[in-house]
This record gives C-alpha cells, structure tokens and sequence, in this order.
C-alpha cells in the first residue's frame, strides 16, 4: 500500500487523495452556492443545523472517498447528501429533486471536462494513477466558479410555478447525461475527439441552467402581463361605474327640472294638496328605485351598485345580505378582483338559463376577524372541470378558468381559500379570508 | 351507558329581550316572537326595555338572556356601550346579540361585541325569524352540560361556558368563563360527546369551543378570556374548512335554491 509521512505520522493515502479531501470543503461551499440559487428562503434559526450539515458532507464525503471511492457509493452518496442538506431551505419536492442531479451533472461535468484536458482517463473521482494535483485544484476553481454564476441566475428561485411537465423535462435532462456519458467513454476516442465530445457535454450542462432560468422568467412575465389586464380591467368597471353615476345624475338633474315645474305650475293654481300628492309620489317613486348598497365601505358599495345594475339589465334577481365593517384591510384591488370576478362568474353561468329562474345570492359577511364572500347561483351545462375548477363557459378561450384561480391566488394572499360547490345545477363559491 | 361522565341535561326556558326606544319596531318583534313560539311550541318568554341603562340594570341584577334585540342608536347610552359591556365586563359570550339599525354601514366596533346578525329597519317576520332559528340552534347545540369526576366529585359546567380543554398527560385541563380546572381523562375520549357542539381540535393537544373564539387568525386563535390557542401548522386546513361549513350552515346563502 502507497502512503505518505506526514509530521512523523504514516498515513496510508496518496498526495492525490489528501489534495482532494483537503480542497472538498470549496465543493462543500460551491453546493451551498448552488443551492442558495434554488432556495431563496432560508429558515432563519437553523443556521447552525445549515453549516453542521455542509460540514458533515465534507467529512463524510471525504471518508467516503477514502475508503469507499466507487462510481455508484459516489453517486448515491452526492445526490442523497445533497437531497437531504435542501431540508434547511424552504422549498416545493420538485426542487429538492431537482437541485442535486442538477448540480451532480454539473460537477461531474466539470470534473470530466478538467481531467479531459489533461490526461482521458479520470471520471468521477476515479482511482489513483492520471489525475494530478493541479487537475484537482482546477476542478474545484471550474466548479466553484460555475456555482457562483448559477446562483445569479435570480429566476431559478422563483421556479415554483412551473407545470409538471417541464419538471419532468428538467429532471430527465441530467439523467439522461448520465447515461450518455459512460457510453461515450465506452467508445475508443482520439484525444481531441474525446476533448470536444466532454467540453459539449459541459456547455449543454451549463445551457440547461439558462434555459432554466429564461423559461421562468417567461413564465413569470406572462403571469404580471394576465395581472395587469386584470388591473386594466378593474380600471375599466371604475370608469364604467362613474359613467354610470354620471348619467344617472344628468338624469336625475332633468327629472328634478321637470317635477319642479310641475310643483311649480300646481302652486300657481293655488292646489295646494295637488303639489303635496306630486311631491310625496317623486318621494315614493326614488326612495323605491333601484336596490343600492350602503355599508359606507367606499370601493365595494360602487362595485357592487355597478354589478346590481348590470344584473338588473341581465334579468337576474340578485339578494343581497350584506355585513361588513365600513373600513376593512383589503386592498381595493383585490376587493375589484374578487367581487369582480364573483359576479361575472356568476353572471355567465345565469346567463345560460331562462330568465324566469336567474337568481342570485350574494353574502359578505365579516365575523371574528374573517371576511366571508358567498355567492350562490344556479348553472345549466355540464361544467367542465380542470385543475379544480370549473372551466368558463364564455367563448373568450384566453380567459377559461382565470377568474376562479385569480380569486384564489388572492384568497390564498389573506391565508385564506376558496371552496367551490357544484352539483345538480346548484353552483356555490365560498371565499373565506383572515383580515 | 358507555361515558357515565358526559351525560347531558337540556335547560328548558329561553329568555329574550327586546331593547329598542321604537314603538313599532318593538312591537313587530314581540308579535314575531310570540308567532314562533306558538308555531314551534316552545316556551319563550319576552321582556322589552326602553333604553340600555334598563337593561343594563336587569343584567346586573344576575338575569340573563339567550338573546338580545338590540337597536344601536340611543340617546345615552348606545347598544355599541352596552354589546361592549356584556362581552367585556361581564365576560358573556353566550347570549346572542342581533344588532338592529336605520344603518347598513357599521363600525368596526360592533364587529368586536361579535353579533349574531345585524338588521336592517325596518325589518321583516322572516328575518326576525331566521334569527330565532339561529339562536335556538346555537342553544340546542351549547345549552346542554358537560360532566366530568374530580377525585370523589361530579362537576357539571354548561358547555356554552367552556372556552377550551388542554390535554396535560393524563390530566386535561378545562378552561371556562368561570376558570380553569384539571380531571383525569383525554380530549379524544370527550371529543367525540362534543362533535355536535361544534368543538374542534385546532392542535393536537387543544380542543376549542367553537362558539367562544373571538378572533380567527391563520395560525392561532384568541379565544373570548383573551388567551391564545394556537393552530399547529397540519391542523390549518382542516380548520379553515371546517370555518367554511360552520359559516355557510349559519348565513343561509342557499335559500335560493329552496
């Protein structure tokens, strides 16, 4: 057995294999680098649990190598090390999956790519013989480098809303690289052939992260773009509804003209009781108009007097039992999204059915710290479900099933949900938040 | 009989007061009252006063009702004083309070006295209804009493007086509007006796009484004494659902659907 004497001491390792154990902790430190890019939130008081941890991977790593340097202990001891060391972040399964092949490959790659230049026959920390001191060193700089680079990536960091499918993608990609890899080191390759076939290997690595991380960017941009023609749509129900207002009162300005000549001209004839039967009819006749709402809670009294009105030319019949603090912590735009996207959810599904039976029930109700939002309506076709929620029944396609998540994405802002009952033609949304 | 502890005796004679400074009001609620009782065949008996400070003397002299009509403006002392003094000074929660006014816009304030409803003058038999149908419903499920054994003792407390229990080992703690006390036993062998009236587990070791919290937030609950019980991070769904069912059985938003 080959060893070296260190102070005295007789240690039964190699220079080679002393340079990597002493040089693991920088790829410690690069894992945590890596992982800082897909787990923003760290959990604030185990952070000593966190370093304990990158330290244990270390040490246990090392022994690891030492004692146990095959390709599979070296697979399965990375990726569950790593797998396990996500726990101290915040984050979604798919990504606790995800981040160890992902940063795996990569270091696999970077290693490959280090030891291609120099000699081709080092892969995965191979045993002793072709890897010299300097490819270590290299290979840790590389790797650490890349690590950084990743862990600008801002986008990775908010890959929670991406659909499985792609998951599926990003998770098949390393895997797959895994079993190309030994395949092409299985074939007899010239040096230069073998130099460009690992350096391909690790560009398409390193792309797969700014795939990654543009697609999530897309993502998100369409998802603020859907916010802001839902915001541009709220602005549109406000305009409407002083338009509405304003009509209203030229109306009204006319009428009160005209009733007052009308008083005026009853005076004049000295009819007395005349002008008082005339003033108390505009009396009846305004204070029996339309139904209006009053809870003194500015925003939701003019959205919801819009929204009657537009029910009143819909032939819909709403009740209303309404019972809200005049100032509540919402913020105007989630009250627009939510009563807004209530109501036309509501209004679509009535406006299916024959006019005799469009009836809907609207109740806000505010009790021990949770606002409550129902509204209950009948529906005629088949709903179509997906994702939890029914599918609209409008023919704006872009817009299928918006509205109901939209409210949930705000439900979910106040900690609260959004439960759907749909059966035998009965169709019922309840919102309950905490605010 | 299985749980000799928790049997339960069902108090017969519901009290309510009417407290409105208007004539017609008033006397449209008696004549509501008095129809319910015949058409229920239930034993209710009615008083009206005049102003809070009648009332107000009437509580203080021990009696006190199951529920309140209350209008909230007055000229002295107003029903937001008076909500506040039953819930706060004398502690009440039990007795239902169903807020009446000229008004549809209310302070945040009388969301605190926790009402049952609020009614919008002038009001109709089948409002008036409803809310007796609410009130004896919470009476049905609360006005009943809880029984357990301390050393060679049987203690009864009426389960509208119990805030929550606490599981201590082997012991449970039982807090009440009058205080807290300690008897063998485990919440999951009391819970299933108090399913039907609406108690909750909002943490393994809590069981809450529905009816007296006073605040819901998503992770702990303030309970009518001011004490906090939290809401342990697998059990927030759970309760947030059940919150949704207890509500909705309570507004009557599927009345269209009759």
């Amino acid at each position: 057995m080959s060893g070296i004497s260190l102070c005295g001491f007789f240690l039964p390792f190699t220079m080679t294999q002393i340079t990597v154990v002493l040089t693991d902790w920088i790829f410690a430190y690069t894992v945590y680098r890596f992982l800082s890019a897909f787990f923003p939130v760290k959990q604030e008081k185990n952070k000593t649990v966190e370093i304990v941890s990158y330290f244990l991977f270390w040490i246990i790593g090392s022994i690891q190598f030492l004692f146990c340097n095959t390709i599979v202990a070296n697979i399965i001891y990375n990726l569950l090390s790593v797998f396990l060391i996500t726990f101290n972040y915040d984050g979604k399964m798919q990504i606790r999956i995800l981040a160890p092949l992902m940063i795996y490959v990569t270091g696999a790659a970077v290693e490959f790519m280090t030891a291609g230049f120099n000699t081709n026959a080092y892969f995965l920390k191979s045993p002793e013989g072709s890897v010299t001191i300097a490819n270590i060193i290299e290979d840790r700089i590389l790797f650490f480098t890349v690590g950084t680079l990743v862990s600008k990536l801002k986008n990775i960091k908010d890959g929670e809303k991406i659909p499985a499918i792609y998951w599926a993608a990003f998770i098949a990609i390393p895997i797959l690289t895994f079993i190309f890899v030994p395949i092409l080191l299985s074939v007899p390759l010239s040096y230069i052939q073998f130099i460009i076939c690992t350096g391909l290997v690790f560009i398409l690595d390193v792309l797969i992260y700014f795939v990654f991380d543009r697609m999530l960017y897309l993502q998100q941009k369409n998802r603020k773009s859907l916010v802001y023609d839902l915001q541009n749509e709220s602005y549109r129900q406000q305009l409407e509804i002083m338009n509405e207002s304003l009509k209203n009162t030229k109306v009204m300005r006319h009428d009160i003209k005209n009733q007052m000549l009308v008083i005026q001209g009853l005076l004049e004839k000295k009819d007395i009781e005349g002008a008082l039967n005339h003033i108390q009819t505009i009396t009846n006749e305004w204070s029996f108009s339309r139904k209006t709402i009053n809870t003194g809670n500015v925003e939701i009294d003019s959205l919801i007097n819009f929204k009657l009105s537009q029910a009143e030319q819909l032939h819909i019949a709403v009740t209303t039992n309404i019972s809200i603090p005049e100032k509540i912590a919402l913020r105007p735009f989630d009250t627009a999204t939510l009563i807004g996207n209530l109501f036309d959810n509501a209004f679509d599904a009535l406006k299916q059915i024959e006019e005799s039976s469009r009836l809907l029930s609207i109740t806000l109700r505010y009790s021990k710290g949770r606002l409550f939002l129902v509204f209950s309506n009948h529906y005629k076709n088949e709903l179509r479900w997906k994702d939890g929620y029914p599918q609209s029944q409008k023919t704006d396609a872009a817009h299928h099933g918006i509205g109901l998540k939209e409210i949930e994405n705000i439900a979910a802002l106040y900690n609260g949900q959004l439960t759907i009952v749909a059966e035998n033609g009965k169709f019922a949304a309840t919102v309950m938040m905490y605010v | 009989m299985k749980n000799p502890q928790y049997a339960y005796t069902l108090l017969q004679m519901y009290t309510i007061y009417i407290c409105d400074d208007d004539k017609t009001t008033v006397s449209q609620i008696e004549s509501c009252v008095i129809h319910y009782a015949e058409k229920k065949a239930v034993k209710i008996e009615t008083q009206v006063f005049w102003s809070c400070e009648k009332l107000k003397k009437q509580l203080d002299a021990g009696i006190v009702p199951d529920l309140i009509f209350l209008d909230i403006e007055f000229p002295k002392m107003n029903g937001v004083e008076l909500g506040k003094y039953i819930r706060e000074t004398m502690q009440n929660e039990s007795t239902a309070i169903v807020y009446i006014s000229s008004l549809q816009s209310y302070a945040m304030q009388l969301f605190q006295i926790r009402p049952l409803d609020f009614l919008v003058k002038p009001v109709s038999p089948i409002q008036i209804e409803n809310e007796l149908d609410k009130s004896f419903e919470i009476a049905g499920r609360q006005n009943r009493l809880f029984m357990y054994h301390k050393g060679h003792d049987n203690r009864r407390v009426r389960i509208a007086d119990i805030l929550y229990f606490e599981s201590k080992g082997k012991e449970v703690r039982i807090v009440t509007v009058q205080g807290d006390d300690l008897f063998y036993g485990s919440t999951a062998t009391i819970a299933p006796s108090l399913e039907t009236a609406r108690f909750f587990f909002s943490h393994k070791s809590f069981l809450v009484n529905y009816a007296q919290v006073s605040v819901f937030t998503y992770d702990k609950l303030i309970m009518s004494n001011s004490d906090a019980v939290p809401i342990s991070q697998p059990k927030r769904k759970t309760v947030r659902e059940l919150q949704n069912r207890f509500e909705a059985e309570d507004m009557n938003c599927t009345e269209i659907f009759k």
